[in-house]
């Protein structure tokens, strides 16, 4: 049986907490071994989620989320927008999610203070989700009804 | 006479060095070797099948996701053609990887599956350097045809010579 990523929480923060610097780099950079795997240094390790899949390294840390969403194209659509918009305030959120999932959580050992950010992202925004998105479908179908009865009027 | 005051970094075996490996294994035990293989096949690390796709992709079918393709044809590590005119025929892609985790192997088979389709009858095996592998089942991954996984290269090029000699040039 798989844990939820929420239900793991606390022990991603460990895991966030403890990301270092990768001493001698055979690429002599300081760059996210996440998205390199080139040597053992990276020390890669995965946790499958029943909502997500969390890719670690020594120094950073890929966490992909999975939202139960349906086929709706408007609710695929209007969660990339939501990921759009929180990329633009929260630098840990990428822009473009992994594919199979609507969120990509990227977190390199640098980003401590982002970690607050996220359990409250995880916390607050998680469990609204449905609610959020219910709020987008709304607002769009206003919008289409107006545009319409502009056209009448 | 020792010169002082200079210290010899210690090289770290990367994943470029792995697939060089894997690629001069193939060409010294099997391409060198018998002539008849040097003549119908060759061995890149996939400068050769970009070459080959690039210009077909404006021609594909557009069941063809062609953000997708471009991401697999940059998977393979290694990749063995069957030489023909105009362009190489890919026959074998090789997968190498420090880790035999399931996301990665995910990937390659993603991968696999795509240029499969565009090169019908090809092999696809993953290869990985890794001392604790996870406890992955073969059949969950369809599109590669085989998983190998050792602690050390030679452990590794054992085992991908085996499915090298009974398969991909088993023919000649």
């Amino acid at each position: 049986m798989l844990l939820r990523i929420r239900d793991d929480l606390q022990n991603i923060l460990r895991i966030l907490r403890g990301l270092k610097r990768v001493s001698a780099c055979p690429k002599r950079v300081d760059i996210p071994c996440v998205f390199c795997l080139e040597c053992e240094r990276s020390k890669y390790d995965e946790i499958v989620y029943e909502d997500g899949l969390l890719k670690i390294t020594a120094n950073s840390v890929l966490l992909n989320l999975k939202l139960d969403v349906g086929e709706a194209e408007l609710d695929k659509a209007l969660l990339l927008e939501l990921a759009k918009a929180f990329s633009s305030r929260l630098s840990f959120v990428m822009e473009k999610p992994e594919e199979g999932y609507q969120f990509s959580f990227f977190f390199f050992h640098t980003d401590k203070d982002a970690i607050p950010l996220f359990e409250r992202f995880i916390d607050d925004v998680l469990p609204q989700i449905g609610g959020i998105l219910t709020q987008g479908r709304i607002n769009v179908r206003n919008w289409a009804r107006s545009v319409v009865q502009k056209f009448f009027s | 006479m020792a010169r002082k005051g200079r210290r010899r970094r210690k090289v770290e075996y990367t994943k470029n060095d792995f697939e060089k490996d894997l690629v001069s294994r193939i060409k010294s035990d099997f391409l060198k070797k018998f002539q008849v293989l040097d003549e119908r096949y060759t061995v890149d690390r996939g400068r050769l099948l970009k070459a080959a796709i690039e210009p077909i992709l404006d021609t594909l079918s557009l069941d063809f996701d062609r953000r997708e393709l471009r991401r697999a044809i940059a998977m393979p590590a290694v990749i063995i053609y069957r030489k023909m005119q105009p362009h190489p025929r890919p026959v074998c892609f090789i997968f190498a990887e420090f880790h035999f985790k399931k996301a990665l192997l995910t990937n390659a088979n993603n991968a696999s599956c795509l240029l499969k389709k565009l090169f019908p009858g090809a092999y696809a095996a993953y290869v990985a350097l890794d001392r604790n592998p996870e406890g992955i089942r073969k059949k969950e991954f369809k599109n590669l045809d085989i998983l190998v996984c050792g602690s050390g290269f030679e452990e590794c090029w054992i085992k991908l010579h085996e499915f090298l000699s009974q398969n991909v040039f088993s023919s000649e």
